[in-house]
């Protein structure tokens, strides 16, 4: 059967301790460096984090090459230091229910830490008509199609 | 990073595992619509019905071959789909890039103190 409860996953082994990486994900001072594809800036200014479960946090991403703003937020949902941070991800006027969640979890490995980032739909059952129910679904679908030959054809 | 309109169809289509099933048998090859019908403990109004939000999302299309009306799924309506996940995946691969040159940067800053 097709999992829709996930969206996608990536994991990367950094060369810092849990403890840099918290600091890297919450601190706003540290957010309006990294927080932002390349070829765009965050503000430090547009940065504001309250975090505490319920607390909300947004930023603006202004674009260098054209000026364009694309201001960004959600709500913290699970806030255990170094070990996981969960939040909304969307348009900081949209109802955070309806957007994505973000799992990141840090977990040493040594030297380095493993840093796993998860992307999915929103919380409920599978077909509930959220929007973003099915991104894996698609995907599925996409690769069984590619496979072939076919069954019936 | 607010989906268009487009891909609100194409999701919203897909939140539904009935609809979701269909794709996927439609993705062995064409059926009739009669047989694409025959597994499923609803009208053939309501697959009927679920097909049309399959079609207007642009994931599948029903064609009249001769008497029988056959339906196919629609591979390009999955691209935009699965070009905006892939897109996300980047775009958080470069802030994942760039927190790391900032952790870098920290240490060294660190060390020159």
């Amino acid at each position: 059967m097709i999992d829709t409860t996930k969206g996608f996953t990536l994991t990367r082994e950094i060369d810092a301790t849990p403890e840099e990486l918290w600091t890297a994900w919450t601190d706003p001072d540290e957010l309006a460096l990294w927080w932002h594809p390349r070829g765009v800036t965050t503000p430090r200014a547009s940065v504001r984090v309250d975090l505490r479960v319920g607390g909300s946090y947004a930023y603006t991403m202004v674009d260098d090459a054209t000026g364009d703003e694309y201001p960004t937020g959600g709500v913290y949902r699970e806030v255990v230091p170094t070990e996981r941070l969960v939040f909304t991800w969307g348009n900081p006027d949209d109802d955070p229910d309806d957007a994505p969640v973000v799992t990141v979890t840090f977990e040493p490995l040594g030297e380095l830490t493993l840093m796993t980032f998860q992307l999915r739909g929103v919380d409920g059952a599978p077909g509930d008509e959220s929007f973003y129910d099915g991104w894996v679904s698609a995907l599925d679908v996409l690769a069984e199609h590619a496979q072939g030959p076919h069954v019936f054809g | 990073m607010p989906a268009t309109d487009e891909l609100s169809r194409v999701f919203s289509a897909l939140a539904d595992p009935t609809r979701r099933d269909i794709l996927t048998r439609l993705a062995h090859g064409p059926i009739s619509v009669g047989e694409l019908a025959a597994p499923y403990p609803i009208s053939r109004p309501a697959v009927s019905q679920h097909l049309g939000v399959l079609e207007s999302a642009g994931l599948v299309e029903r064609t009249v071959d001769a008497q029988w009306r056959q339906c196919s799924i629609r591979e390009e309506g999955l691209d935009d789909a699965s070009a905006w996940i892939a897109e996300r995946k980047a775009e958080w691969n470069e802030r994942f890039d760039l927190l790391e040159e900032r952790i870098r940067e920290k240490r060294r800053q660190g060390e020159a103190r």
